[in-house]
């Protein structure tokens, strides 16, 4: 029984990769997809089996009463659905699909993916949906523009790089008999941040001399006061106007400001489970970086300088989205 | 009972709305007389409650007032036609859940089911008229039905009502071609299986029993009853006989078309005919009758039917839509001439025993007196119907029981069922075998076609008796009656409304009006055109077609044509819908020029790689063909000019855009002409 349930799904399994190499050989992955007859396929909604078996009855019924305009009008409402093949075939072609912004999302969290309807032709199209990941779009018209911007939430799981796979563009337009639809793969991924979960933020404010709002001794950015040179400092430091008058050696002293620079480091995520590391890190990035104080983040092997600003987030939130072991 | 959650409607677009609500209205309005009359307030009720609803100020009924809605308009559709059978039946159970289904509109795919129901309801009006006018009116409709469908799939809601309805429009057109293709060559097969109708309703005209005596007033109506269309000349009015049925039993009051007739075939060896053949087409409207119209003695081709030794011609089905055949008869012909078996004598000379005895013996005794000759009696009898003071009304005087002796002793006012019914009477009393034939008699010719008019009104009763040596003989006892003792009842009284999607200029307060006469003559003409090429067209009209344009008819021959020629409309359309759109990066003149200037060059072998620009390839061209160099830097430069501003000094100076152009307009002829001069 169950090597049985096996064997079926090594069987689909199998006709899935098989597929999936169809579609890559027929519709590699490219940043701009303009559909034609290649990428497009078409079969009949349920509506439009529907509509051939209203077809077919309206059929048989002009046969069995021998009345020719019962039969012609199932002729006309079986040309009406070759008419609407047609028409929804040439409503998707022409189509140009391009990959637009991503923006990144901490796991579990939507990522945002932009792509760009545009036209070829010069001819509309109506109600196309986007379907991605499980995220259904709004259905897009292409009226009176020239392209229209698809911005599409798409839910993620894992963190790391996240390719969401095909988009498929689907349209029933105009009669609702046929679905024609594509499935492109436009190449565009994300990164998916870790998870942040809530820890106790770690308490080893290590000094930094750097920039800071607290002042300190010996730095080197406002003039503070002058004394008595020592051989050890620096001549550049000497006051040589004061030597001209006096005669005598001053240094010149400047203080420097300095901040509690925090290191977000490795060990002091309070757990040995490896991603939970990583969430926990990713919580202190994300609450330190609505204050101005700097931070840094230290894995193993990979480190980012202390600092503060949302570019500074971005950077660490990559790295540790991007982390594997031992790199 | 009710529903327990409130269930939300899809957020129609009012468009789809409006064209839905639309489409519905239209698609029932013609079957309105299928339903009960009081059934129609209610869906008034129906439609204003979903308008209602649409508005957001109501909701849709409870489930169990729908179950009760739709269940007693059922039972009311049933107890209307007594019946569950049937086109009427069944069209109206189909309206009427059509029409409940509007209550219950909550996703998208109720649209779309009430779409598809509309199509059907509008279909299944060709199964009670055919005629021109109707499908003009179904082919708006399907345009309407269609626009609701593009509107249901619309998503733009700011789109204006019209645009669903021009690309409607469109698409039907879009596919007329291959409907034409598969209404002419797609394979005709006869029915399938017996449906078993039951037309409850067209019984108009004549009926398989007559009883004179009760009517007091004979309603005539001015429909058409059929057509005749004739290869040659027409023929005399007093020819113009129309056989339908032949009343063959007198109860003493009623005359019956016997089954008698059905049950005993025509017997080919007992005819005789002499002369030259007359060859017409008869274009039936639908009787809910078996009989079929024709002369006397007729050799009917195009239907399935059944010729009995009455000379009835009964078809196989009832007559319940219109229905065309051809008529081979001859004007001179004798059946039975030798002689008439022992039960047909019986059964054409049979009277009630009780009853009518005055005229029973009236017969007798001229019979006696004129030397027992059948034809004298006839002749007497008409004659006697003549001289004395009968009159021909159509608003006899009721008779008493025995109707025959009250119509030729007292009353002696009658129509023709009158006249025929008392001569067959006379006749049978003294053992001649006769009948009486319902039928039509006259028609009127049509200006324009070469084909009789014969209406309702022409509806006629005659007998024929029968001679030794002879066979049968017809005889018009009416046709006797004094013609100025003929009184016309008003015929505006007596006529039956019609419809006015039947024939759009009818009605008889316009029959004095010339013009208008005119138009209504016109417009039966199209309609009679439209019967006869397209309605009629069947099995047989296209096997003629078949071998009009094969040759020798096969089935992989039908096959292919059929294949070859919706193959080729698909194709073009095809074509037309995805190749026709042009680009949206678009060429000027220019452009189109220098691409003509380079395909010349292409022809000879020189290809533009991609991404080259026009200096290269020109630098390249001239290479290849020096002796053409001069010619090709010229289009080129002139080229180079006018997309991409002036090597010319002298044209920066002219700082304004109007006198810029006014410089290269020399320049753009020049570059035409040259692209066209130019040759390799």
């Amino acid at each position: 029984m169950s090597s049985r349930a096996g064997n079926i799904l090594s069987v689909r399994r199998l006709i899935r990769s098989r597929w999936q190499a169809w579609l890559d050989r027929r519709l590699p992955p490219q940043n701009r997809i303009v559909l034609n007859q290649k990428k497009i396929f078409i079969l009949p909604s349920w509506m439009g089996i529907g509509y051939l078996f209203t077809t077919l009855l309206l059929f048989l019924a002009g046969v069995n009463y021998e009345n020719s305009l019962i039969l012609n009008f199932s002729f006309f409402l079986g040309s009406l659905f070759v008419v609407s093949i047609l028409q929804t075939f040439s409503n998707l072609s022409g189509l140009a699909i391009s990959a637009g912004h991503t923006e990144p999302a901490f796991a579990g969290a939507e990522a945002k993916f932009v792509i760009h309807l545009s036209k070829t032709k010069h001819k509309d199209h109506h109600s196309i949906y986007c379907e991605w990941h499980g995220y259904k779009s709004d259905p897009h018209n292409l009226i009176a523009e020239q392209e229209t911007p698809v911005a599409m939430l798409l839910r993620t799981s894992k963190r790391g790089r996240y390719r969401p796979g095909r988009l498929k563009l689907h349209t029933l337009y105009p009669f609702g008999l046929c679905r024609a639809w594509t499935w492109v793969d436009l190449d565009m991924s994300t990164l998916v941040y870790p998870k942040p979960i809530e820890c106790e933020l770690p308490k080893n404010p290590t000094v930094n001399r750097e920039q800071g709002n607290v002042i300190t001794p010996d730095g080197h950015e406002d003039f503070d006061s002058l004394r008595a040179y020592n051989t050890s400092d620096s001549l550049k430091t000497v006051d040589w106007k004061a030597y001209a008058r006096r005669n005598t050696l001053y240094s010149k002293q400047f203080h420097g400001y300095e901040s509690k620079t925090l290191w977000l480091d490795w060990h002091d995520a309070p757990t040995s489970d490896f991603e939970l590391k990583l969430s926990y890190i990713c919580f202190w990035v994300v609450h330190l970086a609505n204050g101005n104080e700097p931070y840094g983040v230290n894995l193993p092997g990979h480190r980012v300088e202390p600092s503060t600003g949302k570019q500074h987030e971005q950077q660490c939130l990559e790295l540790l989205a991007s982390y594997h072991h031992g790199r | 009972m009710a529903d327990k959650k409130i269930r939300h409607t899809f957020p129609m677009p009012r468009t789809a709305f409006v064209l839905l609500l639309a489409c519905v209205v239209f698609s029932v309005l013609p079957h309105i007389g299928r339903v009960p009359t009081w059934m129609l307030g209610v869906f008034i009720i129906v439609l204003g409650w979903r308008i209602q609803v649409f508005r957001e100020r109501m909701r849709f009924p409870p489930r169990w007032i729908r179950l009760l809605l739709v269940s007693t308009g059922f039972l009311s559709v049933i107890f209307h036609h007594g019946t569950i059978f049937g086109p009427d039946a069944g069209v109206g159970l189909l309206i009427t859940a059509y029409l409940f289904k509007q209550l219950e509109m909550y996703t998208k795919r109720d649209a779309f089911l009430i779409v598809i129901l509309s199509y059907f309801v509008l279909a299944t009006e060709f199964l009670f008229s055919k005629s021109l006018y109707t499908s003009i009116y179904v082919f708006l409709v399907l345009i309407l039905i269609t626009a609701a469908l593009v509107a249901l799939n619309q998503t733009d809601r700011t789109i204006a009502i019209w645009k669903p309805v021009k690309t409607a429009l469109v698409s039907v057109l879009q596919a007329m071609p291959l409907m034409l293709v598969l209404f002419f060559l797609f394979p005709r097969i006869g029915p399938i299986w017996d449906l078993g109708m039951q037309a409850t309703t067209n019984r108009t005209g004549l009926s398989d029993r007559m009883t004179p005596g009760d009517v007091a007033e004979l309603s005539q109506s001015t429909k058409l009853a059929f057509r005749v269309e004739f290869e040659g000349e027409i023929p005399a009015p007093k020819d113009r006989y129309w056989r339908a049925v032949v009343f063959d039993r007198f109860d003493g009051r009623t005359w019956f078309a016997f089954d008698d007739s059905y049950q005993r075939p025509f017997d080919p060896t007992k005819l005789n005919v002499r002369g030259d053949p007359l060859h017409y087409k008869v274009y039936m409207e639908p009787t809910g009758q078996h009989w079929l119209f024709a002369s006397a003695w007729a050799k009917i081709t195009g239907i399935k039917h059944f010729s009995a030794n009455s000379l009835m011609n009964n078809a196989a089905e009832s007559i319940d839509y219109p229905v065309s055949y051809s008529v081979e008869t001859y004007q001179n012909f004798d059946y039975e001439a030798q002689g008439l078996t022992h039960s047909s004598y019986i059964h054409y000379t049979a009277l009630p025993p009780q009853g009518n005895q005055q005229a029973k013996e009236f017969a007798k005794q001229v019979y006696h007196q004129l030397g027992r000759d059948p034809d004298q009696l006839s002749s007497t009898i008409l004659q006697w119907f003549f001289k004395e003071n009968f009159v021909y009304t159509l608003k006899p005087t009721r008779l008493g029981a025995n109707s025959i002796d009250d119509f030729l002793f007292s009353t002696q006012r009658g129509f023709c069922a009158h006249y025929a019914g008392a001569y067959v009477y006379l006749m049978r009393s003294v053992g001649i075998p006769a009948r009486m034939v319902g039928g039509y008699q006259g028609g009127k010719p049509h200006p324009i076609g070469n084909y009789l008019l014969v209406h309702q009104y022409d509806a006629h009763a005659w007998a024929e008796y029968w001679v030794q040596g002879r066979g049968w003989v017809r005889v018009d006892p009416t046709a006797a009656v004094a013609p100025h003792r003929i009184e016309m009842g008003s015929l505006q009284d007596s006529l039956d409304e019609e419809s006015l999607l039947d024939s759009p200029f009818s009605g008889l307060n316009v029959r004095n009006i010339a013009l208008l006469e005119k138009m209504r003559l016109m417009a039966d003409y199209v309609d009679y055109l439209w019967f006869k090429n397209v309605v009629s067209f069947n099995e047989n009209s296209q096997n003629q077609l078949f071998k009009d344009l094969l040759g020798e008819v096969t089935p992989q021959r039908i096959a292919i044509l059929l294949g070859t020629t919706a193959g080729s409309v698909i194709l073009i359309l095809a074509g037309w819908l995805l190749l026709t759109h042009r680009p949206v990066t678009k060429l000027d003149v220019f452009d189109k020029a220098y691409y003509r200037f380079i395909r010349k060059l292409e022809r000879k072998g020189l290809e533009l790689v991609p991404g080259e620009g026009p200096l290269s390839y020109a630098l390249r061209a001239q290479k290849k063909f020096p002796d053409q160099a001069d010619n090709i830097n010229k289009i080129n430069q002139l080229y180079c000019d006018i997309k991409y501003g002036c090597s010319d000094a002298s044209y920066a100076e002219s700082d304004t855009l109007v006198a810029r152009s006014d410089k290269l307009r020399p320049l753009e002829k020049e570059l035409l002409n040259a692209v066209a001069r130019f040759k390799l």
